[in-house]
């Protein structure tokens, strides 16, 4: 028989530890943490640094540095630093442009992408790519801090995201993790994963609402905790409010002071933005600090500080009444109150929060870090370290899904809150005769009208059978994954044809582009992107094999013996194609025969186990 | 996936208007842990994209049956009504006179909104009750004719529930604008 998987001394053994690591890609600071004998903990670099300043420079001579090294270059070379690339995240040109107000950058559209794409002294490079290089860069760091002694090649990451980006967002972010040569398990809401770190680390049950306040985004959810399930009953928030605004703030009042007019360098700019930065750190703990100005000194206390932030704290208060709502829970029942992000070290933002919920919110685990310490939890869950847990996070899609109709009115087709996994179909019919495709406007958002949600994809469907008008009757499905990603599929109902489905995004990058930039970083060793696609499809023939031979052993009764034989031939030629074949494509092939030929069984498992599950949970009702 | 059987049999349910919502979340759970996609992340491709499916369909089976106007179009679609018929019933012309006097109760609450708070926020509270006394008689008349087996005169009490929820969204969304939530 063909249990034999693994070579001696080649492949993982069953109970051998992978390695996972859990990512906060933050907008000013990102952080890596990794589950190291049962306890979440945050890696450092070899100086003893956890905390990597989202910062990339880009040289002229090609070098790209990230992290502390690059925040020397911040006032030396602002125009090639970039710093806060989250806020461009799957954004457009022209969201670039009224986000960028601050940003000391030349922005350059690639013909009709929609991305804006920063103009530095190496090269255009998109909010993906720059995202990419940080991503690469702790990765690296988990892999060296990981590595005792030889080689080492991480299993999996948790990555996490902002609980109020939308999809586009999103999906940027993955491509940057795809790009950083990456294997996601999941991307994670941030709230969520502090939620996470602290159920854990206090045992805590009840409601929980997660006050996050970045550096560029403002989450708020609000979570049931029981017997290790995590249920976001809500989410709300601001995927552009954060302390940078704070910081522009102070920039702009201390402007005011001055009575200062006229543009700013971009070397003046990012001084007095660090400037304003320092003032507000330091009023967490000294009551008055003074700002210098080209020489003049302003002096900036808290109250005034206080009043300078209210406007932007109340739009996060006001979010967090709305979460309270969406959740059908009043302020005073939740039972702890977390707060996340380096902003909540703020003091005016403390009390706005302790005002809101009328408790003390927890702040016992280091904001900056709470995020990656939850995300390397789930990691090291999801990537198979701990069969046994209990632990399930449920999560829920932040923004209403739509499409648009006639008259530029969007119809909702899932609403903000529901909890994902989701799947919505709708029908759809040809206008034309002989119509043979067509085209679906994909939207996010809360309001009726097209122009006031944001645009995600639009989906041509082709390969509609031609009939007349009307005739044809196009079912639509809309599914949104564990990981807040649209996935579309079409078909004809009356023929059974399925309709080929075309993306093209708003804001994001086509698969080619993605493409072409694996095979750009590439560019230096070409053979190095052929191994990482042959490495890859031989872990997942590993796994689709790792996973079937004890399914076979378990479940085999569900076959028939011709079924049973086809699976295992599929199985062997799979096996002899992840053992020889040096074309990943080879063995890409030789999975997708096996999976064609698994497909019913594991359906049928499926049910079995669902049935299973059921039947013990009646025979627990008896029992009680 | 075969989860082909309907969703109260997923949830061992009899199928009914009244159903025991406890058990419904308690089986719920019970179906989450066993299909969320997190369960297989290890796993390979296949077994990934079955649970993303899985939990889609279990997701979209509970949040049918646990919205009154959505189970009872439900038990309709099961007993082989056609959804659109609907569409075609001719309301109950009281019925009707009562929706346009709703209407013109809820533009008024509107401009009330601007003009004194206090006063919108009783006549939104009156509103209220008064949606949930009819949205429960409604809902009697359904189960009444559906218990009969009377599929196709279910018909018209589901038309009336789909306008009663309808009316609840709208007040509810006139309250998100008293809370200065919208």
């Amino acid at each position: 028989m063909l249990l034999q998987i693994s070579e001696p001394g080649q492949s993982a053994k069953p109970h051998e530890r992978k390695l996972a690591i859990g990512i906060d890609l933050g907008t000013s600071n990102s952080v890596v943490a990794t589950v190291r004998s049962g306890e979440p903990v945050v890696l450092a670099d070899e100086a003893g640094r956890s905390i990597c300043p989202s910062l990339v420079h880009y040289a002229a001579d090609g070098e790209v540095i990230v992290g502390r090294e690059a925040s020397e270059k911040l006032l030396s070379d602002p125009a090639n630093t970039i710093s806060s690339i989250k806020r461009l995240m799957g954004r457009g040109v022209e969201d670039s442009e009224s986000l960028g107000h601050s940003l000391p950058y030349t922005f350059a559209e690639k013909a009709g992408s929609g991305v804006p794409y920063i103009a530095t002294a190496a090269g255009e490079f998109s909010p993906v790519e720059i995202s990419s290089e940080i991503l690469k860069h702790l990765a690296a760091l988990g892999e060296r801090s990981l590595s005792s002694g030889s080689a080492t090649q991480l299993d999996g990451a948790v990555i996490t995201v902002p609980a109020y980006f939308d999809e586009a967002q999103r999906q940027a972010t993955k491509d940057a993790a795809t790009l950083a040569g990456l294997n996601v398990l999941r991307l994670l809401n941030e709230p969520t994963a502090a939620a996470v770190a602290y159920g854990l680390d206090q045992q805590a049950e009840g409601l929980i609402a997660v006050y996050d306040l970045g550096g560029g985004t403002f989450d708020v959810s609000i979570l049931r905790l029981s017997k290790g399930v995590f249920e976001v009953l809500s989410t709300g928030g601001d995927s552009a409010l954060g302390g940078d605004d704070f910081d522009q703030s102070i920039v702009e009042w201390v402007l005011a002071q001055c009575s200062h007019e006229g543009v700013l360098t971009p070397i003046e700019q990012r001084a007095l933005l660090l400037k304003a930065r320092d003032a507000k750190e330091q009023l967490a703990t000294v009551e008055l600090v003074s700002v210098d100005f080209n020489g003049q000194l302003v002096e900036l206390n808290r109250e005034c500080l206080a009043e300078i932030l209210q406007p932007l704290i109340s739009r996060s208060i006001k979010s967090c009444r709305r979460a309270l709502r969406d959740a059908d829970v009043n302020a005073d029942e939740v039972d702890n109150v977390v707060l996340v992000g380096g902003s909540t070290r703020t003091l005016a933002v403390r009390k706005a929060v302790t005002d809101l919920f009328k408790q003390e919110p927890l702040a016992d685990l280091d904001p900056d870090r709470v995020v990656a310490l939850g995300a390397a939890i789930q990691a090291d869950i999801l990537v198979g370290n701990k069969p046994d847990s209990e632990m399930l996070l449920l999560d829920v899609i932040p923004l209403s899904l739509g499409i648009e109709t006639m008259g530029g009115l969007v119809e909702q087709i899932i609403s903000r809150n529901t909890p994902i996994p989701v799947a919505k179909a709708q029908e759809f019919t040809t206008f034309k005769d002989g119509q043979t495709a067509m085209a679906v406007h994909v939207l996010q958002g809360e309001r009726d009208l097209v122009t006031a949600c944001r645009s995600l994809a639009r989906f041509e469907l082709r390969g509609i059978p031609p009939m007349v008008a009307g005739a044809a009757k196009i079912r639509v499905v809309f599914q949104v994954d564990a990981d807040g990603l649209l996935m579309v599929s079409a078909e004809e109902l009356t023929s059974g044809v399925k309709t080929s489905v075309d993306i093209k995004p708003s804001y994001g990058l086509a698969d080619d582009d993605i493409s072409r930039m694996l095979q750009d970083s590439f560019s230096h060793a070409e053979d190095d992107m052929r191994a990482r696609a042959l490495r890859e499809q031989q872990v997942e023939a590993e796994r689709v094999l790792e996973a079937l031979v004890p399914a076979l052993e378990a479940d085999g009764d569900l076959l028939s013996d011709e079924e049973r034989q086809a699976i295992v031939q599929s199985m062997e030629s799979l096996l002899q194609a992840r053992q020889s074949a040096d074309n990943p494509r080879e063995i890409e092939a030789a999975i997708e025969v096996v999976a064609q030929r698994t497909d019913d069984f594991a359906a049928r498992r499926m049910d079995r186990s669902i049935k299973a599950a059921l039947a013990g949970q009646n025979l627990d009702d008896i029992d009680s | 996936m075969d989860l082909s059987e309907n969703f109260f049999a997923l949830y061992q349910l009899d199928p009914g208007f009244d159903i025991d919502i406890a058990a419904l979340k308690k089986t719920h759970r019970q179906l989450q842990m066993q299909c969320h996609p997190d369960k297989f992340a290890a796993g390979s491709a296949q077994e990934q994209r079955l649970a993303v499916q899985a939990m889609a369909y279990v997701n979209q089976a509970f949040d049918t049956l646990s919205v009154n106007v959505k189970r009872a179009e439900y038990l309709l679609e099961l007993a082989g009504l056609d959804s659109n018929l609907e569409n075609q019933t001719h309301q109950d012309p009281a019925f009707l006179m009562q929706q346009m006097e709703w209407r013109e109760e809820l533009a008024e609450l509107r401009q009330l909104i601007r003009q004194d708070e206090a006063a919108a926020d009783t006549k939104l509270q009156a509103l209220m009750s008064n949606q949930k006394t009819l949205e429960k008689n409604i809902e009697s008349e359904f189960v009444a004719l559906y218990e009969q087996g009377d599929y196709k005169a279910c018909v018209a009490p589901l038309a009336k529930m789909h306008f009663t929820s309808k009316f609840a969204k709208e007040l509810r969304a006139v309250e998100d604008e008293l809370l200065d939530l919208d």
